[in-house]
């Protein structure tokens, strides 16, 4: 069923809460609306789906990669030239943890900056129905509505405060 | 307290317009008309006389390692002083402290003073020799030989790439700002780095995570640079030097020196279109910290010092003429005044930490301190030639900085101030959206006849 995009845009945030309640009662489901807004409101602020994210994975693996790496350069080199001197172990491991922090280091901060483009979804050309008063102390209610739910749809965000519409 | 606050007629608190809207508007205004354009000017002038300095010193080529000892004390002054600035930005955050708001911005902006420590390091590979011939904890393999470089150049360059990530990421909502209400060209490059940005509550929440985990990861790797710097460009240059308070004396002394360096360009910006963002609370708050750090910078020192001055073994003895009171023995004593004696005298009186010009003043001193900290360690640890020993045999003589020297010194502040200056025209210097967050979570209230601020902290 195809659908469309609907932008309300609201001063109040008590307005914006309202009218997540409304289009829940309405039988939308969490994944069909967004609110948009140009300053982080606390979490659950307006009702909505608390966002669940993954972006802990990223520093996560890009540390162990990081780690491998470096155990690799500094481990492999070590084993590749087996020299032994005044019968210390070949593997050195004091100078090998440095190159290794920093690998972990280096590899946590490259994923974490991926991590955080991949989750926001950016870049993204299109920003699709947009009010640029959103930055300035706006806020937004962005429902994906089937087509034939539309008109209701705008009615609804329109008793619910919705200052402007904006369609797609 | 109060009474000393109230005796200076000051307001505590920034005076920020009221609204969102107006917030926007004057935030935005400031980006879209910076000031400062002929301090770009001379600081661009500043920059070319810093790369003649540098053509001068590399036309003697890299073997004389005395020679690129200012040198090497001026990149890590640029070390210890921009790079560490970001960190007030970070700690705040983590610690949620409300007067942050303000000038978080205005830190992280340092990070992009990395591009110049990168390029500096350069020629300083050069310079510093492979393993052989030096005290150093690296084995002596054939495959270790370049390792005290390769752990600098991962170090340097993990911090950079990290200082842009944060920087980028937390300003991502403010460019967005920018990109709907700045006009024409005045969005500039950074409100295309904001393409896509909506503010749904996902993104505010990856922002706000990204923002953490970087901030964290910022601190860890500036810890990890200050030990490679120290380790690599000083200690294993020195035969007989042994101290492993060092590196965390350097860590402390340079969290020191990046806090002035904030304090001192917060004076600068409020003096220059900020003052109604910058009020008493950014200079007071941090105020307290630059005294706390004057004293862990004489406890570091002297923990180390101590063990020096009554082992008194012929390594020990050298180590000491030799960072502190031998050829470099004035820049030590300049160094222990102005980043011990001078700002703690100052700021343990409290008209002058409760105050805007005390602890802008007492941050001027502390950045004289760090530099000539950095002389004396920097300086005389490069005048060793000694190759290998278990002691310095022959204490060096004193060497004067020369054209070059001062050429580039004069480049570095001026690099400083230049890309400080191109970043500012990139990014708004405000944290809009913090300034934002803080509108919306405070509240001025009433308790009988006390006026209190009542702030909202959700996590």
């Amino acid at each position: 069923m195809p659908k469309r995009t609907i932008l309300g845009v609201y001063q109040k945030p008590d307005d914006v809460a309202e009218t997540v309640t409304r289009l829940r009662q309405a039988g939308y489901a969490d994944n069909d609306f967004d609110i948009l807004s140009g300053t982080p409101y606390p979490e659950g602020t307006f009702g909505e789906k608390v966002a669940a994210h993954r972006l802990y994975v990223f520093p996560l693996v890009g540390a162990i990669c990081g780690f491998s790496i470096a155990l690799l350069i500094t481990a492999g080199t070590q084993l590749s030239y087996p020299m032994v001197t005044g019968g210390k172990p070949l593997l050195s491991i004091p100078p090998m943890l440095i190159i290794m922090y920093e690998g972990t280091m280096l590899g946590a901060i490259l994923a974490t900056v991926m991590g955080v483009i991949f989750e926001s979804r950016l870049p993204r050309f299109d920003l699709g129905v947009y009010d640029t008063r959103i930055t300035e102390g706006y806020l937004g209610v962005l429902v994906a509505s089937p087509e034939e739910k539309l008109g209701y749809t705008e009615q609804l965000l329109r008793e619910t405060g919705a200052e402007d519409i904006k369609k797609r | 307290m109060q009474h000393a606050i109230h005796s200076r007629h000051v307001n505590p608190r920034p005076h920020l317009p009221e609204t969102p809207a107006a917030l926007t508007r004057d935030v935005l205004g400031k980006f879209s008309r910076p000031q400062g354009t002929g301090l770009l000017v001379v600081s661009g002038i500043l920059v070319l006389l810093g790369i003649a300095g540098f053509a001068m010193r590399l036309s003697g080529g890299f073997s004389d390692r005395g020679a690129w000892g200012y040198y090497a004390a001026i990149y890590v002054f640029l070390l210890s002083t921009a790079a560490a600035a970001p960190i007030l930005a970070v700690a705040t955050r983590l610690t949620k402290g409300y007067w942050r708001k303000p000038l978080v911005r205005m830190a992280e902006m340092f990070a992009t003073v990395g591009i110049l420590s990168v390029a500096m390091l350069i020629p300083i590979l050069g310079v510093l020799p492979p393993i052989e011939g030096r005290t150093t904890f690296w084995m002596a393999w054939p495959d270790h030989h370049w390792y005290p470089q390769m752990s600098l150049v991962a170090g340097v360059l993990g911090l950079t790439i990290c200082g842009f990530g944060l920087l980028f990421i937390s300003a991502k909502p403010d460019l967005a700002a920018a990109r709907d209400h700045v006009p024409g060209a005045g969005r500039g490059f950074g409100a295309w780095l904001a393409t896509g940005w909506a503010g749904t509550p996902h993104q505010w929440k990856i922002v706000r995570q990204g923002v953490t985990y970087l901030g964290i990861f910022y601190l860890m790797m500036l810890v990890g640079v200050h030990f490679v710097v120290s380790v690599e460009m000083a200690i294993t240059l020195v035969p007989g030097w042994r101290d492993p308070i060092f590196p965390a004396y350097h860590a402390v002394s340079s969290l020191q020196a990046g806090l002035a360096m904030l304090v001192l360009t917060l004076g600068i910006l409020r003096a220059n279109g900020y003052k109604e963002y910058l009020a008493l609370d950014q200079f007071w708050n941090p105020g307290k910290l630059l005294m706390s750090f004057s004293m862990l910078w004489f406890y570091f020192w002297w923990s180390g010092f101590i063990i020096f001055w009554y082992g008194r073994t012929a390594p020990e003895e050298g180590v000491m003429m030799t960072v502190m009171f031998g050829p470099t023995f004035g820049a030590f004593i300049v160094a222990f005044f102005c980043s011990f004696a001078v700002p703690l005298l100052m700021l343990m009186w409290n008209p002058v930490r409760v105050s805007i010009k005390g602890p802008v003043i007492a941050s001027a001193v502390i950045l004289v301190g760090n530099l000539f900290d950095r002389i004396r360690i920097y300086e005389g640890a490069f005048l060793v030639t000694q190759q290998g020993g278990h002691f310095v045999e022959h204490i060096p003589a004193t060497r004067m900085p020369d054209v070059a020297d001062l050429l580039v010194a004069v480049g570095v502040v001026g690099g400083i101030m230049f890309i400080y200056l191109i970043g500012m025209r990139i990014i708004p210097l405000l944290s809009l959206w913090e300034l934002k967050e803080g509108q919306l979570l405070t509240e001025t209230r009433h308790i009988l006849g006390a006026e209190v601020v009542a702030i909202g902290k959700p996590e």
